[in-house]
């Protein structure tokens, strides 16, 4: 499977070196190496959509991951871009995370095709890049998405205005995931599930030290469990704010998103509020987020609160270490994800 | 103003030009532009390709050119390009740490524009001055 994988990736380097051969080819990546261990409870889920959990024992496989990004610039108007990612998580198994033609119609306006993340939450496109955030992980009760990425095609606008930077994202696509890591861990059992008829639309604006972002997405969802149909054609919406502070050295971050599936009668929650505040090379932050659904005629009632205490050092240019501890209070009762639990993560993350 | 924060003056410690090569077909530029080119982003009213290159020599004045040009902080800048890489397929933008490599930069690509000091401008007779940033 792996050779599969790296067969393929290895094909698309080489079709894209060979339709220009004189393009220019731009390297980038990041790598995370992180370990932990939960101090108190069994389990700590820490990765949603990649099944990543530690327990009792030392572990640096759910949150490590590496990242290649590769970017060719074929003529004035098209680029290809590529993203390659190994996750411990999932046994550093290589995937393409993008893989995307990029055609500038317009200065203001692109146009993509093919593979990208799906921009659901504030961080969802750049989940595992540790990098770009002071936390060892984004907020784990906002980021409990099955698919995370999706094949399609996006728009985006960036208008050339004077005061605000804004940008935004229409896409529509499709995601089959057979054999679901997140879903195949909850349910026990093998399942594949399809979200398609996507249709999103995402608006960001930022301006000196604010930052406001918006998301909606509508789709169908499809899900097998053991190769039985249990849902088909069924509708989901999603939508989320965000709204980023930065005034002097202080961090103000938040999110909030609501989940609806109505013919199954879900309805889900989620905020996170973390306070950060940067001192020279040091940025100690705290952090609340939580999710909740309402409670369902069938009884599901899912509901986990995280508070999380860390501290950020940029000891060098472009690589930072963290450590972070964690917080678990697990409230459901049908739907119990993995109980409470105290955890404490080390980490190391670097951008190339 | 729902947000009600001191606006930041603009420092007048170090004055800053923008330069190309002398050669370069690159005339002048609007602060739109100027702007969206150092993040990243394509001209609005320009139709040829424009690279821009990050002068790191001077730390104060790099610092006062995210300030007065791209009204930003170097958190805020580094952490918009970052995202800009691993979101969007960007390339990192250029960066040169010595006036000497800058200038050579400059002078081997026509479509590369840069800031620098007047004083530092007039010395080097390979790149031309397209226009005062602050």
């Amino acid at each position: 499977m792996k050779i599969r994988i790296l067969a393929r990736v290895i094909a698309f380097l080489l079709l894209v070196y060979s339709v220009n051969s004189t393009a220019e080819i731009e390297i980038s990546g990041y790598a995370s190496i992180v370990g932990g261990k939960v101090m108190s409870g069994t389990e700590f889920l820490a990765d949603y959509p990649k099944a990543g959990s530690y327990d009792n024992d030392w572990s640096f496989t759910p949150d490590s991951s590496i990242g290649l990004q590769i970017s060719s610039q074929l003529d004035d108007y098209l680029k290809f871009t590529a993203q390659l990612s190994a996750n411990g998580a999932i046994d550093f198994e290589p995937q393409i995370d993008w893989a995307y033609a990029n055609y500038q119609l317009l200065p203001e306006l692109s146009l993509h095709a093919g593979r990208k993340r799906l921009p659901l939450n504030y961080y969802s496109d750049f989940f595992d890049l540790g990098y770009a955030y002071y936390w060892i992980r984004p907020p784990v009760d906002n980021y409990t998405w099955q698919i995370s990425s999706f094949n399609g095609v996006s728009l985006i606008y960036e208008p050339a205005t004077s005061q605000w930077d804004s940008l935004f994202n229409f896409y529509v696509g499709r995601e089959d995931s057979n054999e679901n890591e997140l879903l195949s861990m909850l349910f026990d059992e093998s399942v594949d599930e399809t979200w398609k008829n996507i249709i999103g639309l995402v608006g960001e604006f930022s301006h000196s030290w604010i930052e406001l972002r918006f998301s909606l997405m509508n789709s169908q969802l499809d899900r097998y469990r053991n190769d039985i149909e249990v849902s088909h054609d069924v509708k989901q919406r999603f939508s989320g704010i965000s709204i980023n502070l930065y005034p002097n050295n202080l961090i103000l971050l938040s999110e909030y998103n609501i989940y609806r599936r109505t013919a199954d009668d879900i309805e889900v929650k989620t905020h996170m509020l973390s306070l950060g505040y940067k001192y020279k090379q040091w940025t100690p932050h705290l952090t609340r987020s939580g999710l909740k659904q309402s409670l369902t005629s069938a009884g599901g009632d899912e509901e986990h609160y995280t508070n999380s205490l860390g501290v950020r050092w940029d000891f060098r240019t472009n690589i930072a270490l963290k450590i972070q501890f964690d917080e678990v209070t697990d409230k459901g009762s049908v739907i119990q994800i993995k109980g409470d639990s105290k955890s404490f993560s080390i980490g190391l993350d670097m951008v190339f | 103003m729902l947000f009600v924060y001191p606006a930041q003056a603009i420092s007048d410690n170090h004055s800053a030009v923008l330069v190309c090569s002398k050669n370069s077909t690159i005339n002048t530029l609007d602060s739109l532009d100027i702007r969206r080119i150092f993040l990243g982003m394509n001209p609005v009213n320009q139709n040829q390709s424009i690279t821009p290159v990050l002068n790191l020599a001077n730390k104060k004045l790099y610092k006062d050119f995210l300030k007065n040009v791209l009204h930003m902080t170097e958190e805020g800048y580094k952490r918009k390009i970052i995202k800009r890489v691993f979101r969007q397929g960007a390339d990192y933008i250029k960066e040169t740490k010595t006036t000497d490599d800058l200038i050579k930069q400059l002078t081997d690509n026509p479509d590369e524009i840069s800031f620098i000091s007047p004083e530092q401008a007039r010395k080097h007779k390979n790149i031309k001055i397209m226009q005062t940033l602050w």
